[in-house]
């Protein structure tokens, strides 16, 4: 699997911001991850602004990963070591062949 | 590809694309890129806190102009803190809206050029409703 799939696999039911590309910005619990770091959020927060009621009203949204700029984590969510660790090995194996 | 999207054909789904429109309508379609075909579309205008509706037909979205696809339950009512009014009442103040949206997003590419970065986001000066 991928590593920032993995990344995202633990932080499931988690709370995420995610900031997109058209400049919005929405805060949810992540539900769902896949390759292409496609996202579902549920129980999805804004910032108050009136063009994006229909996101906090919803009951699930997909984000279209290719639209993401930034996601916001909280650190107590990620385990930094385990995570440079993976990412050390990954590139060892890579260059074993 | 996502388990959750297929189950949502049939329903009513709000369509945010990149370039900051919100479309509502009937998801009839979709495949793994996230390529939707829509049926029944209004074109939802939102100035602070009035709206208005285009109605636009049936609509075929590229995936990568999607940003989000959010499913709203037919039992909330996201309207009820809004105003409907008529699409010329609403026309001028939202055309002066994204006029000055699309003013400040070039001032932000010059500024980035002047430090040799280049803008990522899609300046169109020429944008239409």
């Amino acid at each position: 699997m991928p590593l920032f799939m993995s990344l995202f696999q633990s932080l499931l039911m988690k709370k995420i911001t995610v900031e997109m590309k058209n400049d919005a910005v929405v805060t949810g619990i992540l539900q769902t991850v896949d390759h292409h770091l496609n996202l579902y959020l549920e129980n999805v927060e804004t910032r108050e602004q009136q063009d994006q009621i229909h996101l906090e009203a919803a009951k699930f949204i997909f984000v279209r990963g290719s639209t993401i700029r930034y996601i916001h984590l909280c650190a107590s969510d990620v385990d930094v070591f385990v995570l440079e660790d993976t990412t050390r090995r990954d590139i060892r194996q890579e260059t074993d062949i | 590809m996502t388990q959750r999207l297929p189950e949502l054909v049939d329903y009513q789904v709000y369509v945010d694309t990149r370039d900051g429109k919100l479309y509502i309508g009937t998801l009839r379609s979709i495949d793994e890129n996230v390529n939707i075909i829509l049926e029944a579309v209004i074109q939802r205008l939102i100035v602070k806190n009035k709206f208005a509706d285009i109605p636009v037909g049936s609509l075929f979205l590229r995936g990568d102009s999607i940003c989000t696809i959010s499913y709203v339950s037919s039992q909330t009512d996201i309207t009820k803190k809004m105003e409907r009014v008529e699409l010329g009442d609403l026309i001028e103040d939202y055309t002066a809206e994204r006029t000055r949206e699309k003013q400040n997003e070039i001032r932000l590419a010059e500024h980035l050029a002047e430090k040799g970065l280049i803008y990522e986001g899609q300046i169109d000066p020429q944008w239409s409703i």
